[in-house]
């Protein structure tokens, strides 16, 4: 009784393992954060590299268990005989060294590959804060330069060298569907090369745990096609306009009279702080916070400016935005709404 | 006198991946350095400083440790003769097998690490 | 029958078995009530061990349940982000540190002695201790939840986030302070289990003969002892930084963060193997008994215990792939991490041999023993795939990896945990589990930690990383977390269904019999349950399997027909032999119940609340204490009406330990040696490191140093030791007054040298809180001026001694000591000197 209970439970090991793979199946790789949804060569080389040793760990698997069950219940009069030093040499140590000879070469190659950077690439500088990221485009001119936050622009096709620098504690930049993940570390600048195949919109997050709102602080990476990035690019290297209509002057003092610009910077106004993500362009961002993505709309800013999340940004010193009057929040909301 | 260590002194024992630990620290060090102090971009026909000498200290290591196994594994075949004493052989013979099967197991360990240099990888890169 | 079950024996020989087990009781056992605060020997010591870790396990686990039961749902509010990050922490340090590294501890302590023929651990005091420092250390860790500060920056502490900027409240100080504390019973875990392994062992009992376990714990006990030390180092910088701004860490100030992590991993990856390599010699202990077959391949096995000791401490920068390291740096260690896989196949084949070759049992234990096959083998496969730097960028810090740990944890530790505790209940409780009970444990927890774990490798590779407190809709994480969090409470159950099982069997449990699994190592030859002194008699070892090579073992035994069988002196003894071959040299008198332990982990933990509190006058009056205390605790009584030999039984007449140069105190001091090297290593590591790869190095007037009063101060040092060494002859040749001269002449030396560091400090160029290099300067020389006056306080202590007539020609083992460690102080400074004098000029 026992025998077919613990034979039973054996096949129940296998049921375990294919049904893992049914469920891998059946939930797809597509998710939009998903390393196995490859759209560079850096991400393709490592996701071939994973295939394989899956294939490779799923069949030592099964040998062993299956190795560990015909020593177990094979009744012992006609269980093969084993020379245990042959058993133990062949199993723990031959197979190893002829496994991982060949997989050690190839994962140093895929990682060395990684690594080899353009040096002609465009060069964006990636600052990580707490909770957000600043990105930098190099300017046509000294000293122009177009920042934005929470998401890095970069045309398709072609390499393009992000350069990753914090100010505060050690983050990690990673957009699994490009690139592994790189850390960011207060005192030293990494490098690392992006290089996405098609253009499109792939999702990143910081990868190392950064404080209170790390779950937050994700940023997306939207490949353009080489002209359409130039274009956005010159219409974001300009300043905002000042606003004309006059829902939006008054949106324009309400931001500023609640100390707005103490920490944001909209170029082209009065608004020139430096705590917080730069917001000249921020209604043509493709993301805002608390998972909203798209087309931004009034509502979404309102929503953001007195969430949690907002007012847990650790350099805000000012008091409760999330007690705004109504009017003035929309107001706000409004201007902001207007910063194409 | 190194035959007799090798069956009687458990540090003797394992001095196959003692002298592993040590070329693995001293490879990682010294590339760390060279890229740190910058000595790891001077060049040699092409290939870095650091790659040179990681090179030629490598066979040196390999060669000790081949020689370390080859010499447990004659203490192993002697003491296989021996008559006298049959408790004392045996636990000699015992650490003089496990020795050749360590010092066997560094020379694996010590390929794999030279792996990076071998493929030529630049050092700070 | 009598209480406890024995072989069956005839009457008179059952009569006198019952004698001596009376006789003996009376020098070994408790009374009970309050003495059992002052109890000392292995079999209490390390049950209080194994409890207090599994309370710390339930404590943990119930953390795990909460954190899983909020992120079932995607947004949820059941925790906020405060409480989820302390939560995510405290799970991972109590795991950790108070669970797994004390359980196995315990278990360990409870049968090495049984297993290797001794009576006793060699230092049962030490043991007592080490238990009320991780009792203390552990319940001050968690009063930081009475007080709200819990530590909540991971269970690794990384810098900037940790240190006083971003955590300004106390909660890392209460990680930092707590598990130093604890890591006290560690390290001299570490220091006892070697010694009395090589040691302690019956006559007979060669390296080739000791149970496997044996070999397990000797080499965990060197990786506790050099791998503890660089954490240890790295939390007392921490707390520098932390309490009184010395920036080792801090980027602007010559400081930097990976300084942490190197020193963090440099202890957290052998401390893995330090957690495997006990339950694998569980594994290995058990799979020969329930195959009812040696274990095959013992040489193999030796191989990859010894082979995993080494390797697992050139791995720790793959869990820093990340940060950014030279390609070829991360391709050694993607080398060095695939081989260590090597030694893990070879013990897996090893156990699929044996069981192969012998004729299996499906009792509990083995379905533990499978299930830890299948989950730890899993768990080694991802974890070779993680040995690939490359592969390592993807998955790093992502649930793949939790999903890995816990494989590698669970599996390869609480699996054979759950299966030792079952195969050897018997032994410690005298009664029977329930095997109903024993299998629903099983299932549930199997069952259940898959569906957990295994569809998590898949959210990781979905992109969900590690310790967020929530995670949005529309990723395609929600399935499987709800999945894995179903999964976590059928763990919960099976958990349950254990405690259920554990004390039934206390309550209704049917009494064992004797060695009723026909298991062929020592340990199963004592009584059950196993007595307070183990063995009557000390068998003389001819076999690896005593009892399979000679059934009538455990008779002879109780009947007297080994050493030590007369209890008649009225002490506690157990043999000390030969460290290859176990032939017996001397009897070692070990300690009997005393509340020294106890009063000393007062002392210590009033130390470290000093530090937590910020009243540091407590610090210097705690420090008092303890010297009071250790000074009582060597002035061991006895000594001087200690006979010269004693007749151990079986014709053979031994000294005692004091008369022998090389006794337990020895091995002792020379272990603790170790365990300072690997600390003031890690300390001279920090300092080259932020020399050569920090920002802001070398700062202006670095290396410009006072040179000349230093240097007489090393000077006299040196002299110093000569003194020493001089007046260890005179103690050979019988002189007392010369020894006195001599020492007193190494005393004012070492003073000398004392002030001439001083004078250094306030003469350098950077105060320790201006820049790195003057916190490193300032540690490194603080470091020396400690173990200067430790040894100082030594030899006060030896001469105080002689004055009452304890320093004897015939009985040099204080002296030697003594002399080993002065010559290590002096070799330290020494070596101080070149680091900070001389290296600089170099550059």
């Amino acid at each position: 009784m026992n025998r077919t209970l613990a034979q039973w439970a054996g096949q129940a090991r296998w049921r375990g393992a294919w049904g893992w793979l049914w469920l891998v199946a059946l939930t797809g790789c597509r998710g939009e954060q998903s390393m196995l949804n490859t759209h560079s060569p850096t991400a393709q080389a490592i996701e071939g590299l994973w295939w394989w040793m899956f294939y490779g760990a799923a069949a030592v698997l099964v040998v062993v268990m299956s190795l560990a069950f015909y020593a177990i219940y094979r009744q012992p009069e006609r269980r093969g005989a084993i020379s245990a030093t042959k058993f133990v040499l062949a199993g723990g140590v031959l197979l190893p060294v002829a496994a991982l000879t060949p997989l050690l070469v190839f994962g140093l190659g895929v990682g060395y590959r990684a690594y080899l950077i353009d040096p002609e690439a465009l060069t964006v500088d990636v600052i990580a804060h707490r909770f957000w990221w600043e990105v930098r485009y190099p300017g046509a001119s000294p000293g122009d330069t177009l920042v934005t936050a929470n998401e890095l622009r970069i045309p398709a096709g072609q390499q393009v060298r992000v350069r990753l620098h914090s100010e505060d504690v050690i983050h990690s930049f990673w957009v699994p569907s490009l690139a592994g993940k790189l850390d960011v570390i207060p005192g030293r600048v990494n490098q690392l090369q992006l290089q996405a195949q098609t253009p499109g919109i792939f999702r990143g997050q910081c990868a190392e745990f950064c404080g209170a709102l790390h779950a937050h602080m994700e940023f997306y990476v939207i490949a353009l096609e080489p002209e359409q990035f130039q274009r956005w690019r010159q219409r974001q290297a300009r300043g905002g306009r000042a606003p004309e209509r006059e829902a939006l002057k008054q949106g324009q003092q309400a931001f500023m009279a609640q100390g707005c610009g103490d920490c944001h910077r909209i170029r082209g106004s009065e608004a020139q702080g430096s705590g917080g993500p730069d917001l000249t362009h921020v209604a043509s961002r493709y993301s805002l916070g608390l998972g909203r993505t798209g087309r931004i709309t009034v509502d979404d800013f309102e929503n953001w400016i007195v969430s949690k999340e907002h007012l847990l940004q650790p350099q805000a010193e000012m008091p409760a935005y999330d007690q705004l009057a109504p009017e003035e929040l929309r107001s706000i909301a409004l201007y902001l709404e207007s910063l194409q | 006198m190194l035959g007799a260590l090798q069956r009687n002194s458990l540090l003797a024992m394992v001095s196959g991946l003692l002298l592993w630990t040590l070329y693995f620290l001293f490879n990682y060090a010294f590339l760390s350095l060279g890229c740190a102090l910058g000595f790891a971009e001077i060049q040699v026909a092409g290939l870095s400083l650091v790659h040179w000498v990681i090179l030629a200290v490598t066979p040196l290591v390999l060669l000790a440790m081949v020689y370390l196994a080859w010499r447990s594994w004659q203490q192993y075949r002697e003491l296989g003769e021996a008559e006298a004493e049959p408790e004392l052989v045996r636990r000699q013979r015992f650490m003089a097998l496990v020795a050749v099967m360590i010092h066997g197991l560094a020379v694996i360990a010590l390929c794999w690490v030279a792996a990076p240099v071998l493929m030529g990888i630049p050092p700070c890169l | 029958m009598m209480g406890g079950e024995h072989p069956g024996q005839g009457a008179p020989e059952a009569s006198r078995a019952e004698q001596l087990h009376r006789r003996f009781e009376k020098i070994w056992g408790t009374p009970p009530g309050l003495a059992q605060l002052s109890v000392v020997n292995h079999s209490n010591v390390s049950r209080r061990f194994i409890i207090t870790g599994f309370v710390f396990f339930l404590l943990g686990g119930l953390q795990a349940m909460l954190l899983r039961t909020h992120l079932a749902r995607p947004n949820n509010d059941f925790l906020d982000h405060e409480v989820y990050n302390q939560l995510f922490t405290m799970h991972g340090t109590t795991m950790m540190f108070l669970f797994a590294v004390p359980v196995l501890e315990g278990i360990a302590f409870y049968l090495l002695p049984k297993m290797i023929g001794s009576r006793d651990m060699l230092y049962p005091r030490l043991s007592a201790y080490g238990y009320w420092c991780y009792l203390f250390g552990g319940i001050l860790l968690y009063s930081s939840f009475v007080v709200g500060s819990v530590p909540d920056a991971g269970w690794f502490m990384y810098v900037p986030l940790a240190s006083s900027e971003y955590t300004p409240g106390l909660n890392s100080d209460f990680w930092l302070l707590g598990i130093t504390f604890v890591e006290i019973s560690a390290v001299s875990a570490g220091i006892e289990l070697v010694a009395t392994i090589l040691k302690a062992r019956a006559p007979g009992m060669g390296v080739n003969r000791m149970p496997l376990f044996a070999w397990y714990m000797l080499v965990t006990g060197f990786m506790i002892i050099l791998g503890f030390p660089p954490l240890i180092l790295g939390s007392i910088l921490l707390e520098l930084e932390r309490a009184f701004g010395w920036p080792f860490f801090m980027v602007g100030q010559g400081g930097d963060p990976l300084l942490w992590q190197h020193l963090f991993w440099l202890f957290g990856h052998p401390e893995v193997y330090i957690i495997f390599l006990p339950a694998a010699g569980i594994v290995t202990m058990a799979v020969a008994t329930f195959a009812r077959h040696p274990v095959v391949g013992y040489s193999w096995v030796v191989l990859a215990v010894v082979a995993t000791g080494f390797i697992s401490f050139m791995i720790w920068v793959h869990h820093m792939y990340t940060v950014g390291l030279p390609q070829v740096a991360q391709g050694f260690f993607s080398a060095a991490s695939m081989g260590v896989a090597i030694p893990s196949g070879i013990q897996v084949f090893v156990w699929i041999a044996t069981l192969w070759l012998g004729r299996a049992q499906m009792r509990v234990p083995m379905l533990f023993l499978m299930g830890f096959l299948f989950i730890f083998v899993l768990g080694g496969l991802t974890g070779v795939m993680l040995a690939l730097a490359s592969f390592d960028w993807q998955v790093h810090d992502t649930h793949f990896v939790v999903a890995h740990l816990h494989y590698v944890l669970i599996g390869g530790m609480l699996f054979p945990f759950f299966a030792g505790l079952y195969y050897w209940l018997p032994l410690m409780s005298g009664r029977e589990y329930s095997e109903l009970f024993g299998r629903l444990a099983f299932w549930l927890l199997f069952i259940g930690f898959n569906i957990t774990f295994l569809p998590m490798h898949l959210i990781g590779m979905l992109g969900m990383t590690r310790r967020t407190y929530t995670y949005p809709e529309g990723l395609g994480w929600e399935i499987i977390n709800l999945i894995s969090t179903v999964g976590g409470f059928l763990m919960a159950a099976g958990v349950a269904a254990f405690v259920m099982d554990l004390y039934l069997h206390y309550r209704f449990g049917q009494r064992a019999t004797a060695n009723g699994w026909g298991a062929g190592t020592l340990e199963w030859s004592l009584r059950h349950p196993a007595p307070s002194y183990n063995f009557i008699s000390l068998p003389q070892i001819r076999d690896r399997y005593p009892l399979w090579q000679n059934p009538k073992l455990p008779q002879e035994l109780a009947q007297g027909q080994g050493f030590l069988a007369d209890p008649g002196r009225g002490e506690r003894e157990t043999l000390g032999t030969s460290m290859l071959d176990a032939k017996p040299e001397y009897v070692v008198r070990l300690p009997r119940n005393t509340y020294l332990p106890l009063l000393l982990a007062l002392a210590t933990a009033l130390l470290f609340v000093g530090l937590l509190i910020k009243q540091y006058w407590l610090v210097p009056m705690a420090a008092v204490l303890m010297v009071a205390g250790v000074w009582c605790w060597l002035w061991d009584r006895g000594i001087k009406q200690a006979p010269l030999v004693v007749d151990a039984g079986q014709g053979l007449t031994l000294p005692l330990q004091y008369s022998h140069p090389r006794g337990p105190g020895w091995w002792a001091m020379g272990l603790s040696i170790l365990a300072d090297l690997s600390l003031y290593g890690s300390l001279l590591f920090g300092y080259l490191f932020l020399w050569t790869v920090a920002p802001a190095w070398p700062p202006p007037d670095f290396g410009a140093l006072p040179w000349l009063v230093p240097s007489l101060g090393l000077g006299g040092l040196i002299l110093s030791s000569v003194a020493m060494g001089w007046a260890g002859r005179q103690l050979r040749v019988g002189s007392l007054p010369r020894l006195r001269l001599g020492y007193g002449l190494a005393i004012l030396l070492a003073l000398a040298y004392g002030v001439s560091q001083v004078l250094l400090l306030r003469d350098a160029p950077y105060g320790p809180q201006q820049h790195a290099y003057g916190a490193i300067l300032h540690a490194l020389v603080g470091c020396h001026l400690l173990h200067v006056g430790l040894v100082v306080l030594m030899a006060c202590f030896i001469l105080a001694r002689s004055a009452y007539g304890y320093v004897v020609s015939d009985k040099p083992m204080e002296v030697t000591n003594v002399s080993l460690f002065w010559h290590y102080v002096v070799l330290q400074c020494l070596v101080g000197y070149v680091a900070l004098h001389l290296l600089p000029l170099l550059m």
